[in-house]
C-alpha cells in the first residue's frame, strides 16, 4: 500500500557514518542544530547494519555512543539492510549552511 | 696529478640542501610549522595577527618569525599595519625519493602543524605515527579529485571507515585553505567541495574570508 499523498519530505532520516562524524559531539553547533531539527519534526532516526559496524569500530573518533543510544531511546532505531528503491538523500551535502532543512541521510 | 674525477657539485646543491633543512624544521616543529602556515596563507600580515589567529604568546610569536626568517622563508617588510611590521612567506616544497617520491609542500607542512590542535589528527599521529600522516595527505588529495571515497582511503591506509572519515574531514578543510598557495598542488583540481562550515572548523582561517 502507498500513501494516497505521500509528502516529500522524509519524515525518517537513516544516519551515515560520514554524517554523524560530520555533526560532532553535543557540544557541537552542527549536533544541537541537527537534534534540534529531529525534535522540532517528531522525526525518527535510523542505522543501518553497516552504520553499526562501522560505529563499532570507529576508536574515539565519534564521541556519542549512537548504538547504544539505540538502545535506550525510542527515536533512533536499528533497522535492517536499506532496501533498494528507498528514496534516500545524499548524506552531510544534504544540510549545508544550515538554512535549509536536512533530510534523509544516506550511505554514501 | 691525480686522475680522479673531481667531483662535481651541482651549482644549486647548497640550495638544494638547505630547503631540506627548513622542511625538515618545520614538520619536526608542529607549532613552528602552524606559525609558517598562517603567515603563508595571509601574507604579508602582521605578528601580532598570525599570533592571535593561532593563539601563540607573543615572545612564542616573535621567537618563530625570527627563526623563520634565519631559515630564509620569511622576510620582515618595510611596511606597516596597525602600526606594526608586515611579514612575507614564501612557500617551500621539494621532493624525496625513495620507493616512491614524496612531494613536501606547504599543504602537508600545515597538516603535520595542525597536530597539535587538532584533536583528530593528534589522535591519529597517537595511533600510527607521525609519518603515517604523509600517505593519509597523499589519500586526502586522491579524495578532493574524485578518484576515490573515504572509505577507499581506510582500504588505502589499512585504517577503519570512521577513523578514514576522521582523518580526511581533518585534512581536507587544511588543504582547502593552503592550496592556492601550495605550488606542488598547482595543477591539481579538486572535484569534492570542502564546505565553508567545515573550513571555519580548522585550524587555519585566511583574513580576508
Amino acid at each position: 500500500m502507498s500513501e494516497e499523498h505521500p509528502s516529500p519530505f522524509a519524515t525518517a532520516l537513516i544516519l551515515d557514518t560520514s554524517f554523524l562524524r560530520t555533526i560532532g559531539g553535543t557540544e557541537s553547533t552542527s549536533y544541537q542544530t541537527f537534534i534540534q531539527y529531529v525534535k522540532d519534526k517528531e522525526l525518527d532516526l535510523y542505522l543501518t547494519p553497516g552504520v553499526v559496524e562501522e560505529l563499532a569500530e570507529q576508536r574515539g573518533y565519534i564521541s556519542i555512543d549512537w548504538v547504544d543510544r539505540a538502545d535506550t531511546t525510542t527515536w533512533i532505531n536499528l533497522i535492517d539492510t536499506v532496501q533498494p528503491g528507498v528514496r534516500v538523500h545524499e548524506g552531510p551535502a544534504c544540510w549545508r549552511g544550515y538554512g535549509s532543512s536536512p533530510r534523509a541521510t544516506g550511505e554514501v | 696529478m691525480s686522475n680522479a674525477p673531481t667531483p662535481i657539485q651541482p651549482p644549486d646543491a647548497g640550495h638544494t640542501a638547505h630547503r631540506f633543512f627548513v622542511i625538515q624544521e618545520l614538520l619536526g616543529t608542529p607549532d613552528l610549522a602552524r606559525f609558517y602556515t598562517d603567515l603563508l596563507i595571509n601574507s604579508p600580515t602582521t605578528v601580532t595577527a598570525a599570533r592571535e589567529r593561532q593563539d601563540f604568546s607573543k615572545s612564542t610569536a616573535y621567537k618563530y618569525a625570527n627563526t623563520l626568517a634565519e631559515l630564509g622563508v620569511a622576510e620582515e617588510l618595510d611596511e606597516y599595519e596597525d602600526g606594526s611590521s608586515l611579514w612575507r612567506t614564501d612557500p617551500v616544497s621539494g621532493n624525496w625519493t625513495d620507493e616512491i617520491t614524496l612531494e613536501l609542500g606547504p599543504a602537508i607542512i600545515a597538516v603535520y602543524g595542525a597536530t597539535g590542535v587538532d584533536d583528530d589528527l593528534e589522535l591519529f599521529v597517537d595511533r600510527h605515527g607521525k609519518a603515517a600522516l604523509a600517505p593519509a595527505v597523499m589519500a586526502t588529495l586522491a579524495y578532493l579529485q574524485g578518484d576515490t571515497t573515504r572509505r577507499g582511503v581506510a582500504d588505502e591506509l589499512g585504517v577503519p571507515a570512521v577513523e578514514a572519515i576522521a582523518v580526511t574531514q581533518a585534512i581536507e578543510r587544511i588543504i582547502a585553505v593552503v592550496k592556492g598557495h601550495d605550488p606542488t598542488l598547482s595543477d591539481i583540481t579538486f572535484e569534492v567541495d570542502v564546505h565553508d562550515h567545515a573550513i571555519d572548523q580548522g585550524p587555519y582561517q585566511q583574513a580576508d574570508e
